[in-house]
């Protein structure tokens, strides 16, 4: 009796789930999609932790593609609320990584991307490029509103700030109430004060950020 | 068939639970020896003061059985039932005695006396039982003692009261040694016969005289120095002795502060120790937070990549 007891306890044992063996990166990027809502919902403590562990994990191995994406990914976040940027985090190992892609859209964020590393963006991405760097802004405005990820149309939305459509800029600010990212909204109601005339609406606007700022 | 195989899967794994704790149940109860054959025996007392339920039965001071049942019989008398597990019950033999010992401190027992080769007892006989009552084993063994020490008590005043009396043959014998010491002082005739010569005599006289004299001299001696003595008490052993106690008081208060200062400088120096003991606790708590935090982030998120989303 105290055999078969045993040797239960035993098959019972193996009945686990077997797990990754690469967690730091599930860990990473887990980390760093809450860091992503909790930085534009405007729960900074939260998203300060959120960003040092996806950091944490990223640093557990020598490959250091995980972590420039981490890097990129905080830059992008900042230049979609209207922070200037200048990504050092990632430059400062963009030499280590020399990932094309990462490099492609490091360009895409701070304007300066060319033609031929437009096809390595991410395929959302790639008409709104193209568009931008023509210059044709309205098809930049259109392709903005056909993206579905909503992160994605405040980046764009904020490279394409001073010649976005006011309707365009509503639907921002749509958005970023829908999914309750405080700061976006409150950058974009910043952007919608500077570029309203009517000063009935200027108060309304003012009203509705002392609001949201106020505890 | 995946669901099919996926319930065949619960099934077996919820049969195997219960098959585990139905087990572990048994064990367990087999191990307190629930299903032990138990030895039921019996005795009989006066009384059943000294007994209760559950008291234990000892045998070279193992605890070997429990008394079950406490019944008064129609004869008056105590009917007290007991029982052991089948492994003990080997140390009840027909010649087994049992005694109630009641102790000057701790609890009242059973203890259980057998020769070990005497034949087994049969389950359900009768016992006898002797109490040993170490309290009142003590009084009785007390009383005598009282009873001496109150004899030499009322001695020791009779001798006193005969001290007392002014007719006690104690009393006569030192009125007379006060009568010979003077007449020895005031009687020449008298301190001859002890000398043996008159020449004696008179010196021993001469020499009284003089030893009073020089008493008397230095009787004036010692009042010169009472006098001197008197006169250093004011003018400098009272201010000295002042300030001697008021440095006392400054070196005691001084004293207590320092004991104070070094009991927190010593604390002081434990701190640093404590502070990188807390700094450590508070890091690995933080680790534990941040651990917790990211199997609720794997839970939380919808998806399951290992990739980063770029916005």
């Amino acid at each position: 009796m105290k055999y078969i007891l045993l040797c239960s306890l035993i098959l019972l044992s193996g009945c686990s789930f077997k797990t990754a063996p690469n967690q730091w990166q599930y860990k990473s990027a887990n980390a760093f999609s809450s860091y992503t809502k909790n930085f534009l919902s405007d729960n900074q403590i939260l998203a300060d932790n959120d960003l040092s562990r996806a950091v944490q994990h990223a640093k557990k191995s020598a490959d250091f593609t995980q972590l420039a994406t981490i890097y990129l990914g905080e830059c992008a976040l900042n230049i979609s609320l209207g922070i200037e940027d200048k990504c050092e985090k990632y430059k400062n190992i963009q030499e280590l990584v020399n990932n094309e892609e990462l490099n492609a859209y490091y360009a895409f964020i701070t304007r300066s991307i060319s033609h031929e590393d437009i096809k390595l963006l991410p395929q959302h991405y790639q008409v709104f490029a193209l568009s931008f760097n023509k210059s044709d802004f309205k098809k930049a405005n259109t392709e903005l509103l056909r993206m579905e990820k909503e992160t994605s149309r405040l980046l764009c939305a904020s490279l394409l700030k001073n010649k976005i459509d006011k309707e365009v800029r509503t639907k921002i600010i749509q958005t970023a109430s829908f999914y309750g990212y405080k700061k976006a909204v409150l950058f974009w109601l910043g952007e919608l004060l500077k570029n309203t005339s009517d000063l009935g609406e200027v108060k309304n606007i003012e009203r509705k950020i002392a609001i949201l700022k106020s505890n | 068939m995946q669901y099919n195989k996926m319930n065949f899967t619960v099934g077996l794994f919820m049969l195997s639970l219960f098959l585990l704790l139905f087990a572990f149940i048994f064990f367990v109860l087999e191990a307190k020896g629930t299903f032990e054959k138990r030895y039921t025996y019996y005795f009989t007392a006066q009384s059943a003061e000294s007994f209760n339920v559950g008291m234990p039965l000892k045998f070279s001071g193992f605890t070997i059985g429990v008394i079950d049942k406490i019944a008064l019989e129609e004869d008056g008398s105590v009917l007290v039932t007991f029982s052991l597990k089948e492994t003990n019950a080997k140390w009840l033999n027909q010649g087994s005695v049992l005694v109630l010992i009641k102790p000057l401190l701790g609890a009242a027992h059973i203890n259980l006396y057998s020769a070990l080769d005497s034949p087994p007892l049969q389950d359900g006989e009768v016992i006898p039982i002797h109490i040993s009552d170490n309290i009142n084993d003590l009084i009785v063994k007390l009383q005598p003692v009282v009873s001496k020490s109150l004899n030499i008590l009322n001695s020791v005043d009779k001798i006193t009261t005969d001290l007392a009396d002014e007719n006690s043959n104690l009393k006569k014998i030192l009125n007379n040694v006060h009568i010979f010491s003077e007449r020895l002082v005031y009687d020449k005739s008298l301190l001859t016969s002890v000398t043996g010569d008159k020449a004696s005599t008179q010196s021993v006289i001469k020499s009284l005289n003089e030893t009073t004299l020089i008493l008397k001299d230095v009787k004036k001696i010692t009042s010169d120095i009472a006098k001197i003595t008197k006169t250093l008490d004011k003018d400098i052993i009272d201010p000295s002795s002042s300030t001697i106690k008021e440095l006392q008081i400054i070196m005691k208060d001084i004293q207590s502060k320092l004991q104070a200062v070094d009991a927190t400088v010593k604390v002081v120096g434990t701190y640093d120790k404590d502070l990188v003991a807390i700094k450590k606790q508070i890091t690995s708590g933080l680790q534990k937070s941040n651990e917790i935090m990211d199997k609720v982030d794997s839970m939380m998120q919808n998806t399951n990549n290992s990739k980063i989303e770029l916005p």
